[in-house]
């Protein structure tokens, strides 16, 4: 985008350039290529300082860069998708570059095929960029462990095919959705929203050209749904969901809307309300209005109550029978302005035969951070505007904390597993920004080892070349198929399709 | 949330002549045509220019090497080219359509008078107009802390 400009300046500097390559030169190891890797090494491309060359490695567990963009982004969203652009422009614009150069490590589990310390001696400055998903917050209650209530993670990996969920041996099962007709989704995030969509949208209509997994596609041709009920314990205006996911829900063709007890909305004081919140409740009030128009698929959505036990089907273990809800009412405090739920002693028995939990992601510290006094809690790597903190600070006050030099995080991982693309993007750059003048002011790990790290990596290494091999495949059979993509999901598979 | 520590922080504005990008989407203005519109940059700073009716924030912005990203491209599918616009100027704007308000819902430090770049093109009404950038992720990290 900034092309010309930086070359314009390039030019300027070409004389001075050789020896200012030699002394400011710098080495930045990136994990993890998802939206919070690939924004963060935008902001540093494009803005370092004319004398300093940056080379950045990519490192990236699986053989497929874009991470949540890939695995997490609803297949009929492919508008959200357009920042995997980004990377793909990073690495056609500076692979071969003679100021800065980037490399795609891809199939290298950090922590795994390398230790943390031993990559530290390679690069001046590390971001970790991994994510918050690597395991799924859990419901303490009956029933929690039943097979038919599933992880919305789970489910949404499956309909993306994340690799982990198409291992040879150890395949996800999916729910039989063939056999299911009552579903309840609990939590209204956008996540819930994406999962009710790939329970109520047509599968020939709606799925069959996205580049959902081939093997959800076929499975949602054969499902049963009918009823898909979207449950939260708190109210309408704590709905997690965003108002563009909503009304694309409201707007879903073929399914109905099961309108809301319109006193859940009038009882709603609209004095004090924010701009984002007044939408959220006209959008709500609006489709609430309209009348239903009968189709085969319906859902609703559901506040002010909490699961507190699941039931199994006495005839089919994989299904459930009911689910027991408590009747919740809502606590507000004026001082905080925030909002909590109370329990109250009324319960509810609905009839489901599968659930899908959708509360939030778990996060998890990577193999060496003890070690290395990297901390990490509360879901995710403590940091100060992307400077990671050393364990060391746990016991500061926040004035004192005491820096990780030449560590730093973007992404979930930096501020918990929330937030859309753009809030990812914006506070990338903010990492960015601190790993710049960290630059500028010398502050940064010495190299200790001065050969190529590929020389210490054990395994099969997919390089941005091998990817493009894949990429290629996917996308001519997916046209073959009529699908925007086709996705290769598993490992091994992949693999060869990278050679 | 409030955009008014930026707005009211005043530097004398400059024109500024930079040269236009050469691949920048705007076009030039007819002579006794130009339509002026300055922006505020996250700093504080404020750049005026003379540009032609019809051009979207977003291109103009973009063509000036101003940070707006417009990851998007400019199909209103995200957030990145928020504007904060002058209130004397919000409503003779076109209102945002559905689209532009689900994606303004989404972003970060809205106001009332948030638009998308994208979206709001120069007419003679917006002659004049100021639009902020807005400022970021400061401060976000320290209130998450423990």
């Amino acid at each position: 985008m900034r092309g010309p400009t930086l070359i314009a300046k390039f030019g300027i500097r070409k004389f001075s350039y050789s020896t200012a390559l030699l002394a400011n030169s710098y080495k930045v190891a990136i994990i993890g290529t998802g939206p919070g890797g690939f924004y963060t090494a935008h902001h540093l491309l494009h803005k370092s300082s004319p004398d300093v060359k940056l080379h950045i490695d990519f490192f990236e567990k699986l053989p497929t860069p874009f991470g949540l963009s890939r695995y997490g982004v609803a297949p009929d969203h492919p508008e959200v998708k357009n920042c995997e652009e980004y990377m793909t422009n990073i690495m056609r614009d500076y692979s071969g570059g003679d100021k800065h150069s980037v490399r795609f490590l891809g199939n290298v589990e950090i922590g795994k095929d390398i230790s943390l310390a031993e990559l530290e001696k390679y690069y001046n400055s590390i971001v970790l960029a991994y994510g918050c998903t690597s395991a799924d917050n859990k419901l303490n209650v009956p029933g929690a462990d039943l097979p038919g209530v599933v992880a919305a993670r789970q489910f949404v990996h499956w309909y993306n095919g994340h690799p982990d969920y198409y291992e040879s041996g150890h395949k996800f099962v999916p729910p039989p959705l063939d056999k299911v007709k009552q579903v309840s989704i609990i939590g209204n995030g956008n996540v819930a929203l994406d999962v009710a969509r790939i329970l109520l949208a047509d599968p020939a209509e709606h799925w069959a050209k996205t580049d959902i997994s081939t093997e959800a596609q076929e499975l949602l041709a054969k499902s049963t749904v009918e009823n898909v009920r979207i449950v939260a314990r708190r109210g309408v205006l704590e709905s997690a969901f965003s108002n563009k996911e909503i009304r694309e829900l409201f707007e879903l063709k073929n399914t109905s809307f099961i309108p809301l007890d319109e006193t859940l909305l009038s009882s709603i004081d609209k004095s004090n309300l924010g701009r984002v919140d007044k939408r959220k409740l006209s959008i709500i009030e609006k489709y609430n209005k309209m009348s239903e128009t009968p189709s085969q698929r319906k859902w609703s959505l559901e506040y002010l109550k909490s699961p507190v036990e699941f039931t199994a089907s006495k005839t089919d273990p994989n299904l459930l029978e009911s689910t027991t809800f408590v009747q919740n009412e809502l606590v507000h405090d004026p001082l905080t302005q925030v909002t909590k739920c109370k329990a109250t002693s009324t319960t509810i028995t609905e009839p489901n035969e599968l659930v899908i939990i959708s509360i939030g992601y778990q996060g998890k510290a990577l193999a060496g951070f003890d070690d290395l006094g990297i901390w990490f809690e509360n879901n995710k790597l403590q940091n100060k505007a992307g400077r990671v903190l050393s364990i060391e600070s746990r016991d500061n006050d926040d004035v004192n904390s005491v820096f990780k030099k030449g560590w730093y995080v973007a992404g979930w991982i930096k501020n918990g597993p929330k937030g859309v693309i753009a809030t990812t993007m914006m506070d990338s750059f903010d990492t960015a920004d601190k790993i710049l003048e960290d630059i500028s002011n010398k502050h940064v790990l010495p190299i200790e080892q001065t050969g190529d790290i590929i020389d210490a990596l054990p395994k099969e290494i997919v390089t941005w070349d091998d990817w493009t091999k894949l990429d290629t495949y996917e996308l001519q059979k997916g046209q073959e198929l009529g699908k925007s993509r086709f996705k290769v999901c598993n490992k091994n598979d992949m693999l060869s399709h990278c050679k | 949330m409030t955009n008014k520590p930026i707005i009211t922080k005043t530097f004398t504005a400059k024109f500024h002549n930079t040269s236009i990008r050469s691949h920048g989407h705007i076009h030039k203005p007819n002579p006794g045509e130009e339509l002026h519109i300055t922006f505020i940059t996250k700093d504080g700073e404020q750049f005026t220019y003379e540009v032609a009716e019809g051009d979207n924030i977003l291109d103009i912005a973009q063509a000036h090497n101003l940070d707006m990203e417009g990851a998007c491209g400019g199909s209103c599918a995200c957030s990145t080219c928020h504007v904060i616009v002058d209130p004397d100027y919000y409503d003779s704007i076109p209102e945002p359509d559905d689209d532009e308000n689900d994606m303004l819902d989404l972003a970060f430090g809205l106001t009332e008078t948030s638009r998308l770049g994208c979206q709001v093109k120069m007419t003679k009404e917006l002659d004049g107009i100021r639009v902020a950038l807005p400022a970021m992720t400061r401060n976000l990290q320290i209130k998450d802390m423990k």
